[in-house]
């Protein structure tokens, strides 16, 4: 066991927690672009993160349009920590190099 | 996993929080914002004869503060993020209450200080463009 989270080894499940760690709320099209995945893609991705309950989806209300808004969760942001931990112990060759 | 590959992982994990993070703006909004700070503070620290004015002036710069800070979060509210959190919010914290004391230290300022605090205007408005533009990276 090396501290690695299974669920965020695939680098865009990473890079969609690491963009959600800066902010409290993102809409889904800012993610969505920053990601550079199609709708459905990114869908996926969040169904994984939010089964997992790294990630929280909501709608809101903005005037005429229903945003989706997503929340890296209390338990995401801590799955994160651990995972940046331990790719940073391998990354320093502290650690072993076994998959969880 | 080996050490090259959680080196990359590590470097897209600090790009995308560097992206969604700091409270960024274009350079219009950055001026407007570092302007209305600077004048914000500067107000604060004036000391007009009447005491009226002088209540005036302070909910003026209090404004001004607001504003300056609001420019850019309204702007990266647009861009869809919402709120802050880890660094970035503690970083906002300690930068309210500064202000704060800032405002009330300015309420009995006389001629010298206030004097002082139009050169801390410029400073901060100054150091808050830099901020803005990402010249100066918070911790994350």
């Amino acid at each position: 066991m090396n501290g690695l989270i299974d669920t965020l080894v695939a680098p865009v499940r990473l890079r969609i927690c690491a963009f959600l760690s800066g902010c409290e709320e993102a809409d889904f099209g800012a993610v969505q672009q920053y990601c550079e995945l199609t709708k459905s893609n990114l869908s996926k991705q969040l169904t994984v993160l939010s089964e997992r309950g790294l990630v929280e989806i909501r709608k809101v209300q903005a005037g005429r349009y229903v945003k989706t808004r997503l929340r890296l969760t209390d338990a995401g942001e801590q799955a994160l920590s651990g995972h940046l931990a331990a790719l940073q112990a391998i990354a320093q060759g502290a650690a072993g190099v076994h998959r969880t | 996993m080996d050490s090259n590959e959680a080196q990359a992982s590590l470097q897209a994990a600090r790009e995308a929080h560097q992206i969604s993070a700091p409270l960024k703006a274009p350079i219009g909004i950055s001026v407007a914002a570092a302007v209305a700070a600077g004048a914000g503070v500067a107000l604060g620290g004036a000391s007009p004869a009447s005491g009226g004015i002088k209540l005036v002036l302070v909910v003026v710069a209090a404004v001004l503060l607001a504003v300056a800070y609001l420019l850019p979060a309204l702007h990266r509210s647009r861009r869809g993020l919402h709120g802050f959190r880890g660094q970035v919010r503690a970083d906002n914290t300690v930068l309210l209450i500064c202000l704060l004391a800032v405002l009330i230290s300015g309420l009995r300022a006389n001629a010298d200080l206030s004097k002082a605090y139009d050169i801390l205007g410029v400073l901060v408005a100054v150091a808050y463009f830099a901020l803005l533009r990402g010249w100066l990276r918070s911790r994350s």
